[in-house]
């Protein structure tokens, strides 16, 4: 069970629709982890068709429906499954919203080494506005930790596989951390397995203590 | 799927979840009277209209749909910032959706016009190109399930809606003006602040009071 949620502001940005791709990403991913916050979602989508009913209406075109019913009559049966998206082996076990990414990539993506025991792997989706920005996927080898650093905008970290603990909490498989620029943390892995987790950051990381290889950790290349 | 939904659904091989089912409606009749000012068409009716379309490609059933929420859905596109046009075409996107996605329509899930928010919000997101929008795949092998709930506590998605109506007719004003700031204006939180003039703690406050004050109401109904 997750004990860590995304803030009602995210949950509702993604109901109405105003979330960037980044945050749907994010909360479409927590969501497969936490009925919980699937029960809130569900809540504020029922507020959007609530609203919807009560819109003043806007008179469709005369012909609308005969010209929607028209390109019906051109359409096969309707089929409505969605489509498992189709990845490499090694991502299988992630969740179903960053396979679809990854999935919908013109490059295959790869891991690329940043230090001894930590690997990123950038993916294709469009961050929040913001120099800086980025979405990732990380993975510590166990036990390996972050050296300190801290951000100017604002961090999410989703786990997806084995857990990590900084000075905020222990964070496991579904929870989401969030830093801001008043939290220096060093996230260390768990021993055990390797953590993996989600990373959206919407500003660029400052590094308590300088190290150079670091840096390519947040530069997106 | 909702808590609420779950619930339905985990009873609906019980007998307890038609009790609980004909009870709902029974409740629910009393509220679409107070709380349809648009005149339109129950919601029961709605899905199954929805559900003709999946079931027998039923196209009367569609021009009846067609008839109530082609209004709404270019209203709503309209308001998020289309021009009437553009709102036409991406209307009729949708509801083509519509059309296609009906089989999957699950009346226990969410109602007809929770359902068809959904599609229209996506389409206008697939329709913007800048962005495309993850979602949760509700067969996702990696999915945690709810867990399940008591028959008893059984509250179809329709009910729920007519209470959500009458719970935010008594929202104060300007909580009922975030919300609708929130879902129809494509504004994020930090939008509605810097628009408003607001700090971003007090949006977020308000309208967390607001949530807390639809939920109060919805379960006080209970
Ligand atoms: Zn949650």
């Amino acid at each position: 069970m997750t004990r860590h949620h995304p803030d009602q502001a995210m949950l509702l940005d993604y109901a109405s629709g105003a979330a960037s791709e980044a945050e749907s990403l994010l909360v479409a991913t927590h969501l497969t982890y936490c009925p919980r916050c699937r029960s809130e979602v569900d809540e504020l989508e029922c507020l959007g068709g609530t609203l919807l009913d009560s819109i003043e209406p806007s008179l469709p075109a005369p012909s609308s429906c005969d010209e929607v019913l028209d390109r019906l009559g051109r359409e096969p049966r309707p089929t409505s499954r969605p489509v498992p998206p189709q990845v490499l082996p090694q991502f299988q076990g992630l969740p179903r919203p960053i396979q679809r990414l990854l999935a919908a990539s013109d490059r295959v993506p790869a891991w690329r080494r940043v230090m001894a025991g930590l690997d990123v792997l950038d993916l294709p989706a469009r961050p929040p506005e913001g120099a800086g920005s980025m979405v990732r996927l990380m993975r510590l080898q166990p036990g390996v930790a972050v050296p300190q650093h801290t951000h100017r905008g604002e961090e999410f970290t989703l786990v997806l596989a084995g857990g990590f603990s900084d000075d905020t909490g222990h964070y496991q498989v579904g929870d989401i951390a969030s830093c801001d620029g008043s939290i220096s943390h060093r996230p260390a892995a768990d021993l055990g397995e390797p953590c993996v987790s989600l990373v959206v950051t919407t500003g660029p990381v400052r590094l308590a203590s300088p190290i150079g290889r670091l840096a390519s950790l947040f530069v997106r290349v | 799927m909702c808590m609420l939904c779950a619930m339905e659904a985990s009873a609906r091989t019980t007998v307890s979840r038609r009790l609980a089912r004909s009870s709902a409606l029974a409740h629910h009749g009393r509220m679409t009277q107070q709380a349809s000012p648009t005149g339109g068409r129950v919601p029961d009716e709605l899905d199954s209209l929805i559900q003709a379309v999946g079931r027998n490609q039923d196209k009367q059933a569609f021009r009846r749909l067609f008839e109530h929420f082609a209004p709404r859905v270019k209203a709503y596109l309209i308001r998020m910032g289309s021009d009437p046009a553009q709102a036409e075409d991406l209307m009729q996107e949708a509801m083509l959706m519509v059309w296609r996605r009906s089989e999957s329509f699950d009346p226990s899930q969410a109602g007809a016009s929770t359902w068809i928010f959904t599609i229209a919000r996506n389409k206008r997101i697939d329709s913007l190109r800048r962005e495309r929008r993850a979602e949760l795949d509700p067969e996702d092998p990696s999915l945690v399930p709810a867990a399940p709930a008591s028959a008893d506590s059984v509250i179809s998605a329709q009910e729920r809606a007519g209470q959500l109506r009458i719970a935010i007719a008594a929202l104060p004003g300007e909580q009922a003006r975030l919300l609708q700031l929130a879902f129809y204006e494509d504004k994020t939180h930090s939008e509605i602040a810097a628009d408003e003039r607001l700090p971003l703690g007090t949006v977020k406050s308000r309208l967390r009071l607001a949530l807390g004050r639809l939920r109060k109401h919805v379960e006080d109904e209970r």
